[in-house]
């Protein structure tokens, strides 16, 4: 007995290591500066730019990627677009809906491919305001000739940057309210959507030069809306647009900043002038969908801010 | 120091640590059990802990001490995983004065991660960029240097080292993203310096000087030294007040206006407890954490436990860049990511010789043996022994003494409660055999002088000394010690008084019963004085004393041993003596002994002793009964009866009655027998 508690320290003691053997998680060092994680996508292993260059900036605030994924959407858009030589600024919505059940062949000099006819839903309102109803054409190039080819019509309100239609102008924190009498298998619809705060940027303009081995923080007042999408582009002097997207970052940030890495940044390709257009969208999202209409529809509510920047 | 731990168990445990630490890894810490609930540690630390609080204090660590420490995070937030290794180490006594301790530390770090803030989103898969630091000592070594046994002083060098693993994409041929990852390294061997002094035993101070010195082996990249350890230099006052061994209490300040206070309550020997709070104007709140300890030794082992708690609301598993990059790591040992805790730590003397807890700072003799009153030092002190406390508890601390021969068995003394650094002055008693009566003179001999501290067997510490043992005839010159040569139960003491009573019945027959004593003892002294011759003493009187054999053998003696050997018949008929101690004041050449007798006559029947009341003295017995003494001057002996009565009786009316001798304290009347 005696002998036992002789030992006993020994045994307590190694009792003591081996139990000791677990080990505490890291401490987590969290950024406060990012309020959420962006997600990363490197436009360029898409193939194309992604970005819709309808006009000589973006002003859809969609990627390839949504426009690939919804066929039909409905835009409430405000657009600023600061790029040094001039500052533009536009307001305008649309009803757009692709029916994708039935595409058909265009012919042209490159070969044919094929589109999709666009639908029309009848008389269409925001709020109190008409749509203007508007064709789309597409204009074909063969050998010989150009023709053209209706394929069906879309609704507009406002100035899109292409052709300027009925007056509308945005209004941040508005429940806007679309609705349409329907026509053919469309039934009549309304749907609402509520439109983002303004978001007021600080420290990014078109002034700004960021630096590539600096984090680049975007900060801002106001409420964003619940998506935030940064997108780098390159800048065609010349056309005065967007010539080719290059990283598109997405969040879903719960307070008013967000951090671009500096090892993202990094990732920018050179250019001769380090000139490239940042494009920050601040959207509402949701899907509907249309009786009569097989596909979802996206709804979106936006501000997108352009910015032609300098990095370094 | 004799006793011995088991060794087989040293073994044990010297192969099976290093055997179990390379399997266990990583822990957060805080130095150790005891040292968080005292939390105000730079003037108490006296253990390994000393590496991170006060090197100063290893001076004051055990020797061949091993020392583990484990933890477990207590909390919400904190992915709690269980219990944790966090060191082990030892210190390391070398000719006394100088101590070493090595600690290996692979629980001593801390692991940083900041998620990446953003994520690549490649068919589905999310591909995250995580960074991650890690600072980690795992190594310190430290000396500490014992000045006096008041004051040390200590350095300790801690070995830093420190990581950054950096996640980055990047692009091969421009079109696949990978991921690449950086490392960077750094290390550095951190100094701090200290001293712990003690003013007395109740105040004890240290101060120390962390981060001294810094020695860079190498360090991160410029542009990523926001992440690197940055060591403060700081200065550290501590001051321990321990007002009973029971209770201490503790303060540490800082000159970055930090500090701590503890308490330590000792319950039992075995028992502590404390108690103690980290404040600072830079904390929020004020008091930043509580903490608690219990601590129980025993011979074998030390255990304590402790528990810390943060009271800031900021704790968890998740904290701030941006705090991190203003603030930075400044201590491993004790940071603002430091999280709840229990602790445990766990200390084995592994040295084959007890650490002693006792010393003995002097031993004091303070008086010869006289044979033949050699019995009194079983009460009456020999001599004192100083004891000090050498360690950090209370002791209950017992002497023994041994003297080869002439002692049987060690006596040892009850047990002294001794607070730590206090000294006491223990007596010493001893109880000798009767070989020392066969001392024919004077002889010098060793005495062992053992102390042993609770709860430990065996003895702390040893010294020798010597203690000088007289002949057996020799007397201190004490009327108190002249008692011991009387003995009235002397084969030869007892012949001659019964020859005499035989020679002398009918005489004796004829005597009234009153008388009957004064008679006896009348003709006791006529047989005595007759047959014997008063010879002056060959050495100087006081100084050697005939045993009342020896008298008789020898027929003659001087005063002294007249006076013992009649004392010695008187009481061998049942007669009470006393001896008269004189020393006239001023005049101790002239100090003189001689005796008086009870006649067993009431006091109110003195007069049919004498007429004269100044040839008598009346004494109480213990009963409250008065009879009448009578005065003999031993030196008369030769002179009669009468004489011998005469002379006392002038003797004792000058001293006493005339010279208020006994009031004054200059005569003192020593009853050789109870009465």
């Amino acid at each position: 007995m005696k002998r036992s508690f002789q030992y006993s320290p020994a045994i307590l003691v190694i009792a003591l290591l081996i139990s000791a053997c677990d080990q505490p998680n890291s401490i987590e060092l969290v950024d406060e500066r990012a309020s959420a994680p962006l997600e990363v996508l490197f436009l360029k292993e898409n193939g194309d730019t992604p970005i819709i260059k309808e006009s000589s900036i973006d002003i859809t605030g969609l990627t390839k990627l949504d426009q690939e994924q919804y066929a039909g959407s409905i835009l409430i858009t405000s657009v600023k677009s600061d790029l040094r030589s001039h500052v533009e600024q536009l307001s305008y919505a649309r009803i757009l809906l692709e029916d994708r059940t039935t595409p058909f062949p265009l012919s042209g000099s490159f070969g044919t491919y094929s589109t999709y006819p666009l639908i029309d839903v009848g008389k269409a309102r925001l709020d109190n305001s008409d749509f203007d109803l508007n064709e789309w054409i597409l204009r074909i190039r063969s050998t010989l000739t150009t023709h053209f080819v209706r394929t069906g019509v879309f609704y507009k309100l406002g100035n899109d940057g292409i052709q300027v239609g009925k007056p509308f102008v945005f209004e941040h924190n508005h429940d806007y309210v679309v609705e349409a009498e329907g026509r053919g298998v469309v039934k009549p619809f309304i749907m609402d959507i509520r439109t983002p705060g303004r978001m007021t940027l600080e420290g990014l303009s078109s002034r700004t030069v960021m630096f590539r081995d600096e984090d680049l923080v975007l900060r801002w007042q106001g409420k964003a809306g619940s998506l935030v999408q940064v997108i780098f582009s390159t800048y065609n002097k010349v056309e005065g647009r967007a010539a080719k997207g290059l990283m598109l970052l997405k969040a879903n940030p719960v307070g008013n900043s967000l951090v671009v890495s500096s090892s993202l940044l990094r990732l920018l390709p050179e250019s001769s002038d380090g000139e490239f257009l940042v494009s920050v969208v601040s959207a509402n999202r949701k899907t509907a969908t249309i009786e009569g209409f097989p596909h979802k529809v996206l709804v979106q509510a936006a501000t997108i801010q352009n910015f032609l920047v300098t990095l370094r | 120091m004799v006793q011995k731990h088991h060794p087989i168990l040293k073994i044990i445990l010297v192969i099976v640590f290093p055997a179990l630490v390379t399997h266990c890894l990583h822990a957060q810490h805080f130095g150790s059990a005891r040292g968080i609930g005292l939390s105000a540690y730079t003037s108490a630390v006296n253990e390994l802990g000393a590496l991170d609080w006060n090197p100063a204090g290893l001076s004051r660590a055990r020797d061949w001490e091993l020392s583990t420490t484990s933890a477990v995070l207590v909390g919400k937030g904190h992915k709690v995983k269980g219990m944790m290794f966090q060191t082990l180490g030892g210190t390391k006594r070398i000719l006394e004065n100088h101590t070493f301790g090595v600690r290996y530390s692979p629980g001593f770090l801390l692991d940083f991660v900041v998620p990446s803030t953003f994520q690549f989103a490649n068919g589905g898969q999310s591909i995250s960029f995580d960074k991650k630091i890690s600072f980690k000592e795992s190594y310190a070594l430290g000396y500490g240097y014992q000045l006096s046994p008041e004051a040390a002083i200590g350095v300790s060098a801690r070995y830093m080292e420190e990581s950054l693993t950096d996640t980055e994409p990047f692009f091969e041929k421009d079109t696949v993203a990978r991921i690449r990852f950086t490392d960077y390294f750094a290390s550095s061997w951190n100094f701090d310096l200290g001293v712990q002094w003690s003013m007395n035993a109740k105040w004890h101070f240290g101060i120390v000087a962390k981060n001294l010195f810094r020695m860079k082996e190498s360090e991160f990249p410029h542009e990523t030294r926001e992440y690197s350890f940055r060591p403060t230099k700081t200065i550290r006052f501590g001051a321990t007040y321990q007002p009973t061994s029971v209770l201490a209490t503790s303060l540490d300040l800082d000159s970055r206006r930090r500090g701590a206070a503890g308490i330590e309550i000792n319950v039992t020997r075995s028992l502590q407890l404390r108690q103690g709070m980290f404040f600072g104007k830079e904390f929020a709140p004020f008091v930043a954490a509580l903490a608690s300890s219990i601590g129980w030794v025993s011979e074998s082992v030390q255990i304590d436990a402790g528990f810390i708690q943060f009271l800031g609301t900021r704790r968890g598993a998740e904290l701030s860049l941006q705090e991190f990059l203003t603030e930075g790591v400044r201590d491993i040992s004790a940071n603002q990511y430091m999280r709840n805790q229990l602790m445990l730590t766990v200390s084995v003397p592994l040295s084959v010789q007890r650490e002693a807890m006792a010393k003995i700072e002097q031993v004091r003799i303070m008086s010869e043996v006289y044979p033949s009153s050699h019995h009194i030092h079983a009460h009456r002190p020999l001599g004192i022994a100083r004891v000090r406390n050498i360690s950090s508890k209370p002791i209950e601390a017992r002497v023994s003494f041994f003297v080869d021969q002439y002692m049987d068995a060690p006596t040892e003394t009850p047990s002294y409660v001794i607070s730590p650094d206090a000294t006491a002055d223990i007596p010493l008693v001893a109880i000798f055999n009767d070989a020392v009566k066969l001392l024919p003179s004077v002889v010098l001999r060793a005495a062992d002088v053992f102390v042993k501290a609770s709860p430990h067997t065996g003895y702390d510490d040893k010294v020798q000394t010597r203690v000088v043992f007289r002949g057996r005839n020799d007397w201190d010159g004490d009327a108190l010690t002249l008692r011991y040569f009387v003995t009235p139960d002397d084969p030869e003491v007892l012949r001659f008084s019964r020859t005499v009573a035989n020679e002398h019945k009918e005489e004796l027959a004829t005597s009234t019963k009153e008388l009957e004593k004064l008679v006896s003892a009348r003709k006791l002294f006529d047989e005595f004085s007759s047959r014997l011759t008063y010879v002056r003493d060959p050495k100087q009187s006081k100084d050697r004393v005939q045993f009342p054999s020896e008298t008789l053998a020898l027929r003659g003696g001087d005063c002294d041993d007249l006076a013992v050997t009649y004392t010695s018949l008187l009481a061998s008929v049942g007669i009470s003596t006393a001896f008269v101690d004189v020393v006239p004041p001023g005049e101790e050449d002239e100090a003189h002994i001689y005796l008086m007798f009870d006649t067993g006559v009431a006091a109110a029947s003195a007069n049919i002793v004498s007429s004269n009341p100044k040839r008598y003295v009346v004494r109480r017995d213990f009963k409250g009964r008065e009879t009448v003494w009578i005065p003999i001057e031993s030196t008369m002996m030769t002179e009669g009866f009468e004489r011998a009565w005469e002379i006392g009786a002038e003797t004792y009316f000058r001293d006493v009655e005339a010279g208020s001798g006994l009031t004054s304290g200059w005569v003192r009347i020593v009853d050789v027998l109870s009465r």
